[in-house]
């Protein structure tokens, strides 16, 4: 005898869907439309974000509770791979199952951490999918956007996507150049509100004509193109710019407008320069050298993405204090310039 | 504690509680009546509402009749009461919202489920009528437990879920039985279509 679950008080209801896991809701809302209609109808959804990862040219669709990481739709043939390896050691062995997602039929199989996993997806039906899980978790917030290890597979994009909005975008590539079309797409179309990281090249006739970040941390790697204008308009609060083609008076200029501004929201910049370079000239400021009384002798980097943990000497920084008496001091460290501004001072 | 061993049952079946406990009267709508203690009722917030705005006595509770609760039958009721004296005195959980949600079934509650899904199906109502949020939660698990490893074939089965077709026929049917005039209508509408007729009236 079958148990009617749509026949139970709709508090009930939620209460199941909200412990299926994320194949069993997939599953539950494929049943019927009505079925899918209950799911939207959940006010608490299970799953708090969905992280796009892009790696060797396929993505996941990772899902994320509160702080940890949920159940992952896998299309990467490596993470398939190694699912199927591990079943045939023992376990039993997964199928792939059929299932018909917005008119279209997709390969699906289901394994032990209720993850899900298709291969030999083409871009029609990965665009199917996504739209699907998006439109069945009510437009779930898409809290990272990664792509490392670049190659062609398929050819995924943030704008394939339609991304507007999220938290966090990390690129990571290695042997070629980070397109320019997808560069210029992600500064002017994406609202990031957490960080940025581009590490990787990006090609020499790639510019940005006007670009106002204002992402908690910009971490660009190498930031040859980062031009002054850029630069002097960057609203971050964690700057980390490596190989940068700027000039010293860049340098100095981001630092006076800080001096002359009354942001609050900048903590620190740190940058290292393409070649040789000029000397910071301090007769621009009013500067001290460091007092024990005043400040701490090492600033904490944290929260930084490539810095986590690491600690910047400011033995032989200068310090300046700007008329609401916030500190900054000027330093260079490790053969990296930096400016950063104290959270505690005396 | 075992499901046999736990203290609410018909009170033709057990002798009164000698301990100077609080023990409120229920009536399930089949006439049977259970003797429940002021603890277990703590985990019904509906009851327990219920009982405070009575202001029984110990001797209210005696003269007067037992508290009818209309809408669930003694079988019901009665492992609802077991499950709420088994569990007297467990703090009541506060859904905060995060996730993932985690729901154990303990043995005593899984022994207690170990029912046909046609009285599984009224506890949950039982459950959600009463308000007893641990008993919803585990009752639910239960529930979604039957999901695990099924495709959406077989989910329709398990769920008894209609197809969208037999959704659509259904409302069909319900039209029709609200209104007999509909289905002469929409076959007159059919008819003249077939045969190229542009306006129907």
């Amino acid at each position: 005898m079958g148990f009617p679950i749509l026949k139970l008080p709709l508090l009930a209801i939620h209460a199941v869907i909200s412990n299926l896991q994320l194949d069993e809701i997939i599953d539950f809302s494929l049943c019927s439309s009505k079925c899918k209609r209950v799911i939207k109808s959940i006010k608490k959804q299970p799953y708090k974000s969905m992280e796009i990862r892009i790696f060797f040219g396929y993505p996941d669709f990772q899902f994320m509770y509160e702080k940890t990481k949920g159940p992952c739709w896998y299309f990467n043939n490596l993470e398939v791979e190694k699912v199927l390896r591990k079943s045939k050691r023992g376990e039993k062995r997964k199928k792939y199952e059929i299932r018909k997602i917005g008119g279209i039929k997709i390969k699906v199989m289901k394994c032990e951490e209720n993850s899900l996993f298709s291969k030999q997806i083409n871009e029609l039906q990965l665009k199917v999918i996504f739209d699907f899980l998006l439109d069945l978790f009510n437009n779930i917030p898409i809290c990272r956007y990664s792509s490392t290890l670049r190659v062609n597979q398929l050819n995924i994009t943030p704008e394939y996507f339609g991304l507007k909005k999220c938290s966090s975008i990390f690129y990571s590539f290695q042997g070629m150049p980070v397109p320019d079309d997808e560069l210029h797409y992600l500064f002017e179309n994406i609202q990031v509100s957490e960080d940025i990281t581009i590490n990787g090249e990006v090609s020499d006739e790639f510019q940005l004509n006007t670009a106002k970040f204002s992402t908690n941390e910009l971490n660009i790697r190498p930031a040859t193109w980062i031009t002054r204008d850029i630069f002097l308009s960057l609203n971050c609060s964690r700057m980390c710019l490596d190989y940068v083609t700027l000039t010293m008076n860049d340098f100095q200029s981001f630092v006076l407008q800080w001096l002359s501004s009354e942001n609050t929201s900048f903590v620190w910049l740190q940058m290292s320069f393409t070649g040789n370079h000029e000397p910071i000239d301090f007769s621009q400021f009013q500067t001290q050298q460091w007092n024990p009384k005043v400040r701490e002798r090492y600033y904490d980097l944290s929260y930084s993405i490539f810095s986590r943990g690491r600690k910047i000497d400011c033995l032989d920084g200068r310090d300046i204090r700007r008329k609401d008496g916030k500190l900054g001091t000027i330093g260079y460290f490790r053969r990296k310039h930096y400016f950063v501004v104290w959270n505690q001072t005396n | 504690m075992s499901v046999e061993n736990a203290p609410v049952v018909d009170v033709d079946e057990a002798a009164i509680p000698v301990e100077k406990k609080m023990y409120y009267r229920f009536e399930s709508n089949d006439k049977k009546e259970f003797r429940v203690s002021e603890l277990a009722i703590q985990q019904s917030e509906t009851l327990n509402r219920l009982v405070e705005a009575m202001g029984y006595t110990s001797e209210d509770v005696e003269n007067k009749p037992a508290i009818a609760i209309e809408n669930i039958d003694g079988k019901t009721l009665k492992l609802v009461f077991q499950w709420c004296e088994h569990h007297k005195g467990e703090a009541i959980p506060v859904d905060d919202g995060s996730v993932p949600k985690i729901v154990e079934i303990p043995e005593f509650d899984a022994k207690l489920m170990d029912i046909d899904n046609g009285l599984l199906f009224k506890l949950i109502w039982a459950a959600d009528y009463l308000n007893i949020v641990q008993l919803l939660n585990v009752s639910c698990k239960k529930v979604a437990n039957m999901a695990q490893g099924k495709t959406p074939a077989q989910l329709r089965r398990v769920y008894l879920l209609p197809s969208d077709e037999e959704d659509e026929a259904a409302k069909r049917a319900a039209q029709e039985a609200q209104d007999p005039r509909a289905r002469e209508v929409e076959e007159e509408f059919e008819e003249r279509k077939r045969q190229g007729g542009n306006s129907f009236f």
